[in-house]
C-alpha cells in the first residue's frame, strides 16, 4: 500500500467573484500571492498533503469560479466535497450578504453531512472594512459553523483555516465510524483527537 | 445572486475546463488504484482466514483454552479471535472488557472505510485492482529492479503512482477528452440541470471488468448520481482497466504479491506482451446490454482457492431493492446456490437484514469441494428473498458464470438483479433452477384469482390450481383440497374445494364468495390452506398462505391491495405455499 498519504479529503471553495478564493488557495498550496486579478475559469484544484495526529492527509481543494455563468459546472462539484469553505470579502458588503445564497446552494447540491466553514478574506485591509468581525461571527453561529478571518495577501491564518477544516472532517470521520459500529462503552474522543472549542480560535481573531 | 447568465463558454474556456477535468481524472485514477490495493489486501486477509469453528481463533485457528490463547469476541463481526489477532479499540484508556476488541479484518475494514472516503460517500468508491506485473515490468526497465516486496510498496512515492497511471491511460486519453468536450458543451446547453456531473457522460459506458456475464447479469454502476469529484470517473480508462483484469487472470495464486509468504511475484516478459495485445483487442466497441435496474443491484466478490477447492463469496450489500411491506421496506436475505448441482450442500444463505431496502450483508460464505471443472460448467445463482413468517417472497435474482474465476481468482462485481421467468409464467423455469426453487418453496404453489364484486357485495375467490404439491400418500400422490376462510368475518363462512384424487398439480377453477364490504377488506385476511384428504385419520397439511392487508407482504400484499383498488376485475396470481400451519 502506498504510504504517500493516509486519507484523501476533498474540499471546495465557494463565494462571490473576486473575494479571493483562488488567492487563498494559492497561499495555502504554494505559499505565494499574485496581485493581478485573474478570474477563475470554471473550476480548478490544487493538492497539498498535510499531517494531522501522525496521519498524512492529502487535500484536494477545488477552487470554483464565482461568476454566475459557470454555475452549472461549479455546482456539479458540490456533491463530492467533504468540506466547503464559504469565502467572502470583508471589504465587500455584498459578498457577505450573498453568503446566505451560497449556503442555500450548498443545502441544495452538497452532501448533507458536509463540513462547512466561513472565511472572511482580505482582513489586512482594515481601513476598507465594511463587514465587522462580529457580524461574521454572528452569521457563523447562526449556521452553526466555524468562522475565521484570513488574509491571503498578508498570509494571515490561511493555514489555520484549512487545518481546522481538515481536523473537523477527520474528527467527523472517526466519530462516524465509531457510531456505525457502536461500542458498548463511551470512548468517543481519544486523547489524540482534537478538542472542538470554537472559542479558542475565535478569541485569536481579536489579535488584529 | 444575480440572475442566471447563459453566456456560452468560449472555446479556450472549454479547453481550460477540460484540462482541469483531465487532471482530476488522473488523480482519481491514482486514488482508485490506491483503494484497489487496500481492497486487495483486505480480501487476501479474508481469504486466509483459518478458523473454522467457534473454538478457534477466526484468523489464525489457534484453539482457546486456559493454557492457550484467551478468547475474545470481535465487536464488529462477533467472531471469536485470539489476543494476537485482535486490536483493542480503547487505545490508551484502561477499559479492556471484551467488547472493545476488534479483529484484524474488521479493523482493516474500518481503515478502508476511512482511507477510501467510503465513510463519507457511504460505500467503497470504485477501485482498480493492482496490476502488479506490468508495473513491475515498467519499473524493471526504468530502475533495474527485478523484484519488489511488500515493504517496497509501502514506500512507493507519489511519482510511482503518477508514472503508473500515465502508462495505463495512454491508450484511452484521447477518447476521454472527446467525451469531456461533449459533456462540457452539453452542460452549457442544459443549464436546467445543475446537478449533472462531469462524469455522467462517461458513466453511461460500462467498465468491462464489471461484466463477467454480459448476456444475463449486466454489471452496472449503481452510483449514478456521484459527481466527478469523488473519484469514480475511471471509465475513461476502460481499455486499460480491462487489460489489467486480464493480466490478473493470467497469474496463478502464488504469484500474488500479497500472498501469505509475501512472495515476490515475478512475471515473465512474455506475459506482459500478451497482455498488451489483449489490451489492444479490448478497444473494439463493446456491446451494451439494456439494463433494468428496477429490482436493485448487489455488490459481491468471489475468490476461488484452487488449493483447497473452495469458493469464497463475499456478499457486501444490495441496493435499491423493491419494497415488500406496507411500510415500503423489506427484510431481505440472499440465497446462494451453485447450479447445476444435485447436492443440497451447495446452498448457502446470508442472514436476514430487517427493515431495509439497502441491506449491508458483509458476509463471507464458502462453497467447499468446487473443482476447477465445476467452475467451467457451473454458475453461481443468487436470489434475494424477503424473509417472512409465511413463506418467502422473491425480490430478485442474478447469476454469475464461474468460468472466469478459473483464471482470475478474484472478481468484484456489481450486478443488477433480475426478474426470473419463474415468477411471471408460472412455476416452469429452467429445470435445475426450478429444482432449487421447488426445494426452497417445497410446499408448492397455488394460483388464486381475487375479485371484489360491487354488484354482489362480496369477495370472489377462485382457486384455479396448485402446482408441485407434496406427495403425502403411499402411491406418491396426494388427494388435495383447499380450505378458504376470511378473518375476521362476522358471517364465519368457511369454504372448501372438492377433492382432487391422486394429484400433485390439481386444477379446480372453483369460485367462492365471502360477503364483505370494501371498507372492511383492508383489515381482513384470507387464509388459504391446502390439505391432503385422508380417510380414517386426520387430513395432512400440505401448505398455506395468508393474503391480506395486515401481516402479509410482497406479492401477497400487492395482490390483496390490487383487488381492493380495482373492484370487479379478476386478479390472478401465483403464490408459494408456506409450511407454517395457519389456524
Amino acid at each position: 500500500m502506498a504510504k504517500s498519504y493516509d486519507y484523501l479529503f476533498k474540499l471546495l471553495l465557494i463565494g462571490d467573484s473576486g473575494v479571493g478564493k483562488t488567492c487563498v488557495l494559492f497561499r495555502f498550496s504554494e505559499d505565494a500571492y499574485n496581485t493581478t486579478f485573474i478570474s477563475t475559469i470554471g473550476i480548478d484544484f490544487k493538492i497539498r498533503t498535510i499531517e494531522l495526529d501522525g496521519k498524512k492527509i492529502k487535500l484536494q481543494i477545488w477552487d470554483t469560479a464565482g461568476q454566475e455563468r459557470f454555475r452549472t459546472i461549479t455546482t456539479a462539484y458540490y456533491r463530492g466535497a467533504m468540506g466547503i469553505m464559504l469565502v467572502y470579502d470583508i471589504t465587500n458588503e455584498k459578498s457577505f450578504e450573498n453568503i446566505k445564497n451560497w449556503i442555500r446552494n450548498i443545502e441544495e447540491n452538497a452532501s448533507a453531512d458536509v463540513e462547512k466553514m466561513l472565511l472572511g478574506n482580505k482582513c489586512e485591509l482594515e481601513e476598507k472594512r465594511q463587514v465587522s468581525k462580529e457580524r461574521g461571527e454572528q452569521l457563523a453561529v447562526e449556521y452553526g459553523i466555524k468562522f475565521i478571518e484570513t488574509s491571503a495577501k498578508a498570509s494571515i491564518r490561511v493555514e489555520e483555516a484549512f487545518y481546522t477544516l481538515a481536523r473537523d472532517i477527520k474528527a467527523k470521520m472517526e466519530k462516524k465510524l465509531e457510531a456505525s459500529n457502536p461500542p458498548k462503552g463511551g470512548h468517543q474522543l481519544r486523547a489524540s483527537e482534537p478538542q472542538r472549542k470554537p472559542t479558542n480560535w475565535l478569541s485569536r481573531c481579536t489579535i488584529l | 445572486m444575480p440572475s442566471s447568465n447563459n453566456q456560452p463558454l468560449m472555446p479556450e474556456e472549454q479547453e481550460a475546463i477540460i484540462a482541469v477535468i483531465k487532471r482530476a481524472e488522473q488523480l482519481d485514477l491514482v486514488e482508485q488504484e490506491r483503494v484497489g490495493y487496500l481492497v486487495e489486501r483486505l480480501e487476501n486477509m479474508r481469504r486466509k482466514v483459518l478458523g473454522r469453528n467457534p473454538s478457534q481463533c477466526l484468523l489464525c485457528a489457534d484453539g482457546f483454552g486456559i493454557l492457550k490463547s484467551h478468547k475474545l469476541v470481535c465487536m464488529d463481526c462477533k467472531k471469536p479471535v485470539c489476543q494476537k489477532c485482535a486490536i483493542d479499540t480503547c487505545g490508551a484508556k484502561h477499559c479492556c472488557s471484551k467488547e472493545h476488541w476488534i479483529c484484524m479484518i474488521c479493523s482493516e475494514t474500518r481503515e478502508i472505510w476511512k482511507k477510501s472516503g467510503a465513510w463519507f460517500f457511504k460505500s467503497i468508491p470504485k477501485y482498480i485492482l493492482p496490476k502488479e506485473s506490468s508495473y513491475r515490468n515498467n519499473r524493471n526497465n526504468k530502475k533495474g529492479k527485478s523484484t519488489r516486496s511488500l515493504r517496497d510498496d509501502d514506500s512507493s512515492s507519489d511519482e510511482d503512482w503518477k508514472f503508473r497511471s500515465k502508462s495505463h491511460r495512454r491508450n484511452s486519453s484521447t477518447e476521454s477528452t472527446n467525451d469531456m468536450r461533449e459533456h462540457c458543451s452539453s452542460q452549457l446547453s442544459s443549464a436546467s440541470q445543475p446537478n449533472s456531473s462531469p462524469s455522467s457522460s462517461m458513466q453511461s459506458r460500462m467498465p468491462d471488468f464489471l461484466k463477467p456475464y454480459p448476456s444475463t447479469s449486466a454489471a452496472i454502476d449503481s452510483k449514478g448520481d456521484d459527481s466527478g469529484l469523488d473519484g469514480r470517473t475511471e471509465y475513461s480508462g476502460e481499455g486499460s482497466i480491462t487489460s489489467r483484469r486480464e493480466l490478473i487472470g493470467s497469474r496463478s495464486l502464488t504469484d500474488w504479491p500479497w500472498s501469505d509468504s509475501r512472495s515476490e511475484g515475478r512475471v515473465s516478459p512474455s506475459t506482459c506482451s500478451r497482455t498488451l495485445l489483449n489490451s489492444m483487442d479490448e478497444h473494439k466497441p463493446i456491446e451494451k446490454p439494456v439494463i433494468d435496474l428496477s429490482l436493485g443491484t448487489m455488490d459481491l466478490s468471489l475468490t476461488y482457492d484452487p488449493v483447497s477447492s473452495t469458493l469464497h463469496c463475499t456478499v457486501y450489500r444490495a441496493k435499491n431493492l423493491i419494497p415488500m411491506d406496507m411500510n415500503g421496506l423489506a427484510d431481505p436475505y440472499c440465497k446462494l446456490n451453485i447450479l447445476p448441482s444435485s447436492r443440497t450442500s451447495t446452498r448457502l444463505r446470508t442472514k436476514t437484514i430487517h427493515k431495509t431496502r439497502n441491506p449491508e450483508f458483509n458476509e463471507n460464505l464458502t462453497f467447499y469441494d468446487i473443482s476447477e471443472n465445476d467452475l467451467l460448467s457451473k454458475s453461481l445463482h443468487i436470489i434475494v428473498v424477503d424473509d417472512d413468517k409465511y413463506g418467502h417472497d422473491f425480490m430478485g435474482e442474478t447469476k454469475i458464470n464461474l468460468a472466469k474465476l478459473r483464471v482470475q481468482n478474484t472478481m468484484y462485481l456489481t450486478l443488477a438483479l433480475e426478474n426470473i421467468s419463474h415468477e411471471q409464467r408460472g412455476p416452469l423455469p429452467a429445470p435445475e433452477l426450478c429444482q432449487w426453487f421447488d426445494d426452497m418453496w417445497s410446499r408448492g404453489q397455488i394460483l388464486l384469482s381475487l375479485c371484489y364484486s360491487t354488484k354482489r357485495r362480496c369477495l370472489l375467490v377462485t382457486v384455479v390450481r396448485c402446482a408441485n404439491l407434496l406427495p403425502m400418500d403411499n402411491n406418491g400422490f396426494s388427494d388435495p383440497f383447499v380450505k378458504l376462510q376470511l378473518k375476521p368475518d362476522p358471517h364465519h363462512k368457511k369454504h372448501k374445494t372438492t377433492i382432487k384424487w391422486k394429484e400433485l398439480n390439481p386444477t379446480w377453477n372453483e369460485e367462492f364468495a365471502f360477503e364483505t364490504r370494501p371498507t372492511e377488506l383492508s383489515t381482513q385476511s384470507l387464509f388459504v390452506t391446502v390439505y391432503d384428504k385422508d380417510y380414517g385419520k386426520s387430513n395432512d397439511y400440505l401448505g398455506g398462505l395468508v393474503l391480506g392487508g395486515l401481516g402479509s407482504k410482497g406479492k401477497r400484499l400487492k395482490h390483496w391491495l390490487d383487488m381492493i383498488k380495482y373492484p370487479d376485475h379478476h386478479h390472478q396470481c401465483w403464490h408459494n405455499l408456506s409450511e407454517e400451519i395457519l389456524k
